[in-house]
């Protein structure tokens, strides 16, 4: 309920000019873009007809492809960046980091070479999402207003915000970010049950998420999460091959192999549909040698990885302090979840059959277009997300040793306060490290960010009172802001992230993405403008009709009204900064009529929940 | 503001001081609470809106979080009578407590250094009575305002409490 906004955003303010709010999973191998479309979910396909768009970014000389792979030399291409988005080399597994060309970076985010430009797994991750906006816009025939990213529900701070940014790299306007398994919650429409355990398995090509939610009441919470990030379909195709060659006792060139290895993909995509196929092996080269392969022999193959997958989910249940029996429903998401062993591996472990009526590919990217739709404010659902930080966020203190500040599994937005004091006389700056984790040593965590606090009136050793506000939001994503108790002096903090990039970076990078656009920004930043002065004019007299003279006195609503006309009269005068100047002065003598009215509405839940109800 | 940031949990939630609240009272308050003011009713509203809308859920959650609690709803009751155990010495006198320590201490090393399931699973459920048996202390002792031995009470508590931590991150 935003108290001050009733233009349904959903609605357009210009027949002409269409406006959607999408879905996007953003995923290891393939990304989806879904929506809403006449109550349904929609989700988008490419020229091909295909609704997976791979997550393949190739850079040439002169230019960006997205969605296809280039082996030749004029071409560099990268493919699973999500596995680097927002690490950097030293917390990156060797096979979580690939490079195909010359990089730097050792202690921060790593910047490939690619051409004359550095770029960073933010920026070509943004080309992704780039290339989605870009089909969606031309598909839909309208603009993108805002949109859900999914992100897999272990995604830390510096993840979730490197995600953000790439968001903002390319133009989009995230509404908020979700987790993958809670968007295939959504999908299901499992928020509409009362209360439940939902356990979510995950089995992509190339890595496998299991988590558990608790839903109480349409309020979601991710109890616990855990997973293998190297272990996948891709892991059952190169079985397939490796048994192949061990039945005929040959050993392949790397070409042939890679051949048999995309044959591999459609024997097991056959097998879920029959149960033998003949293994056509003129493919490589091998006339008159005959080999047949049955899903019983796939099922012996891949026992060990489904029983990998089925210990790590027992570690997740454990570790929730729950039992199988606990569990109310199990979702299954991903396109190797179609292997008829697995479904019935998860159903005997479970004892208990799992949802998979949804495609498993689509699943996620749905559930997110159907949140967006409901954050858009258009949809009627009644549907609130409760998340909650997956790693404890900490400080470096003496010794080497973690401060936990923000535990871990906190729901989320969530704030903590420490106070810290001076050691020395005089001490005018002070440095933080902000840690993400849960072992006690600074070395065994990831470090987030370095503060430096600067601007602390000199006083005596330990007279000064810093204290620190870290506060978290509901995407995940942490600020920390300093104030000196004593002289109640806000002091400047300077952030050195750890990894990703600050926001003057961003800025810079905004700029020279803008610079090489052709859209006539200026224009655009001023209907902008427009379009927001108006929501608010609208917003206000709409509130002001309501509850206008029951709130506010004379005087005070003399002075809302006088903000409300200056900015109507702004809103012609062609002029982007003072528009919203007027903007931002009608909202500031409006803060208390919004308190207000926040109080008023507090009043009324207060009235809501009699205690007698409960008696 | 919005709400009261300076009312305690219990007056922001509406309930009574003491260990037992009235778990439905305070699922519901969170509920309607979260309803309205969650950050994701604010994702098109004014930048002062969605920045009251933080703090409002952030100091909401905190609340909830105590209130859910009963080790740290515990604290927080003294806190309001003015006993702030946070900042105190929690250091344990009794002797007879030390030794019935370092022998759970023992116990617990024993069980990581072994890593199985069914002995951790007991011991935790053996951790859980013994820090019910203080939790009940202390309800007693608050009731009657003793407040210096409900102290101790939690103090008793804490020692369970973090002993059942370090099992869970390093058993």
């Amino acid at each position: 309920m935003a108290l001050l906004q009733i233009s349904e955003p959903g609605k357009s303010q210009d027949p002409h000019q269409k406006k959607y709010y999408v879905g996007i999973d953003l995923g290891t191998t393939n990304s989806l873009v879904a929506l809403i479309s006449n109550g349904f979910p929609r989700v988008l396909k490419n020229k091909e007809g295909s609704e997976l768009f791979p997550s393949i970014v190739s850079y040439k000389k002169d230019s960006v492809i997205v969605g296809e792979y280039f082996n030749d030399s004029a071409s560099i291409t990268f493919s699973s960046i999500k596995r680097m988005i927002g690490k950097n080399i030293k917390d990156l597994n060797s096979s979580d980091f690939y490079s195909p060309c010359e990089f730097i970076g050792d202690d921060s985010i790593v910047k490939f070479k690619v051409f004359k430009n550095l770029l960073t797994p933010i920026e070509i991750s943004s080309e992704i999402l780039k290339h989605l906006k870009n089909i969606t816009e031309q598909t839909l025939m309208g603009d993108i207003e805002g949109c859900v990213i999914t992100v897999p529900a272990y995604f830390d701070d510096a993840q979730r915000q490197a995600t953000k940014d790439a968001a903002s790299l390319s133009g989009l306007k995230v509404l908020r970010l979700l987790n993958e398994p809670t968007a295939a919650a959504i999908a299901y429409g499992l928020a509409s049950k009362k209360i439940s355990k939902i356990m979510v398995y995950d089995l992509g090509g190339g890595t496998f998420d299991i988590s558990i939610l608790d839903l109480n009441d349409g309020v979601f919470k991710v109890l616990s999460t855990g997973g293998d990030s190297s272990l996948g379909g891709d892991d059952f195709d190169y079985l397939i091959v490796d048994y192949i060659q061990s039945k005929l006792d040959i050993e392949l060139d790397s070409e042939k192999k890679y051949i048999l290895y995309l044959y591999a993909k459609k024997i097991k995509v056959a097998l879920s549909e029959t149960e033998i196929v003949d293994i056509e092996l003129e493919k490589i080269g091998l006339e008159n040698t005959k080999l047949t392969f049955s899903r019983d022999d796939f099922n012996l193959l891949i026992n060990d990885l489904v029983q990998k997958t089925l210990k790590i989910s027992s570690e997740v249940l454990l570790d929730a302090n729950l039992s199988v029996n606990d569990i109310n429903e199990i979702i299954l998401v991903g396109g190797s979840t179609r292997t008829p062993f697995i479904k019935y591996s998860v159903k005997n472990f479970f004892n208990k059959e799992p949802l998979s009526d949804i495609n498993p590919d689509n699943v996620v990217a749905i559930g997110a277009s159907i949140q967006a739709d409901i954050l858009s404010g258009s949809s009627k659902e009644e549907l609130l997300l409760l998340d909650v930080i997956p790693l404890s966020l900490g400080v470096e203190t003496m010794g080497e040793l973690v401060e936990v500040i923000i535990p871990r599994n906190s729901t989320i937005p969530t704030s903590s306060s420490k106070e810290y004091t001076t050691f020395k006389d005089g001490q005018t700056a002070m440095s933080i490290h902000v840690i993400q984790g849960e072992r006690d040593l600074v070395s065994d965590c990831r470090s987030l960010a370095k503060f430096i606090i600067k601007d602390i009136p000199p006083m005596l050793a330990g007279a000064a009172r810093i204290k620190l506000e870290f506060q978290i939001d509901a995407d995940g994503i942490l600020s920390v802001s300093a104030t000196e108790t004593t002289t109640n002096k806000v002091t400047s903090i300077e952030v050195k992230p750890s990894y990703g990039i600050n926001d003057s970076q961003i800025e810079k990078m905004l700029k020279d993405s803008f610079d090489n656009a052709h859209t006539d920004i200026k224009s655009r930043h001023l209907n902008e403008a427009i379009v927001e002065g108006k929501r608010v004019i609208l917003s206000i007299n709409s509130a002001l009709k309501i509850d206008g003279s029951d709130l506010l006195n004379e005087k005070e609503l003399k002075y809302i009204y006088k903000a409300r006309d200056e900015l109507e009269e702004m809103l012609n005068s062609g002029e982007k900064e003072s528009i919203i100047d007027a903007v931002k002065n009608l909202e500031k003598v409006s803060e208390t009529y919004v308190s207000r009215r926040m109080n008023s509405n507090i009043q009324k839940i207060m009235k809501g929940t009699d205690i007698k109800e409960f008696n | 503001m919005a709400i009261d940031f300076n009312q305690n949990f219990f007056e922001l939630f509406e309930l009574d001081y003491s260990v037992d609240i009235n778990s439905e009272i305070l699922e519901k308050k969170y509920l309607n609470f979260q309803k309205n003011f969650h950050p994701d009713k604010f994702v098109n509203a004014s930048d002062y809106e969605k920045r009251m809308s933080l703090q409002i859920t952030s100091h909401i959650n905190e609340a909830y979080k105590v209130l859910k609690n009963d080790y740290l709803k515990s604290m927080y009751l003294l806190k309001i009578k003015g006993y702030d155990i946070d900042n105190q010495n929690s250091t344990i006198s009794d002797p007879s407590f030390l030794m019935h320590q370092m022998e759970l201490r023992e116990e617990s090393d024993e069980i990581m250094s072994k890593k199985n399931k069914n002995l951790k699973k007991d011991f935790f459920i053996k951790l859980n009575s013994l820090k019910k048996k203080f939790q009940d202390d202390f309800k007693i002792k608050y009731e009657s305002e003793l407040f210096e031995e409900a102290s101790d009470s939690i103090k008793k508590m804490k020692f369970y409490i973090s002993i059942e931590n370090d099992l869970k991150r390093n058993g």
